[in-house]
């Protein structure tokens, strides 16, 4: 069951990954630009505002069903790190579970500046926050993916 | 929704965000808690148990005392967040961001 958990979670969460990273990337595509002739260009070239619904409650969603792993990695995952003094990697997981604690704070001013139309002055406010969001998600999985390579819960 | 109503609202959200996750980082960097969880045996306490319940989860009890900080900073009068320029949602996010990485980083020097 507790595996089944960790394997949603990852799927959110690279779901999640997707979705912001599309929609940051959107926020710093120069206004006036015609139709994306490269990747990178069609990759930046999203419509932001459809992906905010999908990024909330993948985010929470994420975060929940990390919050039930959470009880078998302290039990099993934190203790080893502890009992072989892998302190690097206990820190990679604590700054992961406090950033994304601050980003699920983050959700309600995030879900605000994605309403349409956007208006004028809150352009950098959206581009900064959603720019890091963007970042605390691909810190988180990162981490969670090394973690769960170094001891996988529920293994 | 008129842009000064929208915009008041953004104030409204980005300090309940930035108080809730003040609350959270000052919580759990004094280590102070709503409450304790102990998964080996799924019980939760108020104060902390022996250690025969095996390791304790302090987590979840940070992020309540943040959420809760958040939800009592909604009920401020619309006028005291009306003000707060936009930009303050995003560079009170990194500052956040770079306490939790100032706070964490001993764990790469040990």
């Amino acid at each position: 069951m507790m595996i089944a958990a960790l394997i949603v979670h990852g799927l959110c969460a690279l779901f999640l990954l997707g979705a912001l990273s599309h929609q940051a990337a959107s926020c710093w595509r120069p206004a006036g630009v015609g139709r994306p002739a490269t990747m990178t260009a069609g990759f930046m070239a999203v419509r932001g505002p459809l992906y905010a619904r999908a990024v909330v409650v993948s985010y929470v969603l994420t975060m929940l069903l990390g919050d039930v792993v959470y009880g078998p990695y302290r039990v099993d995952v934190k203790t080893m790190l502890f009992d072989l003094q892998l302190w690097r990697w206990n820190g990679l997981f604590e700054i992961k579970e406090h950033l994304v604690a601050l980003g699920f704070f983050l959700l309600l001013p995030y879900w605000h500046l994605w309403q349409t139309p956007l208006e004028p002055g809150l352009e950098r406010p959206r581009r900064g926050l959603t720019t890091l969001l963007a970042l605390v998600v691909w810190y988180a999985l990162l981490a969670g993916h090394l973690l769960n390579n170094l001891k996988g819960v529920g293994f | 929704m008129n842009a000064t109503a929208s915009t008041n609202r953004l104030g409204r959200w980005t300090l309940a965000a930035l108080v809730a996750g003040a609350a959270y980082v000052l919580a759990y960097s004094q280590d102070v808690t709503l409450f304790y969880y102990y998964p080996m045996v799924g019980e939760f306490h108020l104060r902390p148990q022996a250690d025969s319940l095996g390791p304790r989860i302090t987590y979840y009890g940070w992020k309540a005392i943040g959420l809760l900080a958040g939800l009592a900073t909604l009920a401020l009068p619309a006028r005291w967040t009306a003000r707060l320029p936009a930009d303050t949602v995003w560079i009170g996010a990194a500052l956040l961001i770079s306490v939790v990485g100032w706070h964490e980083s001993h764990w790469f020097f040990r």
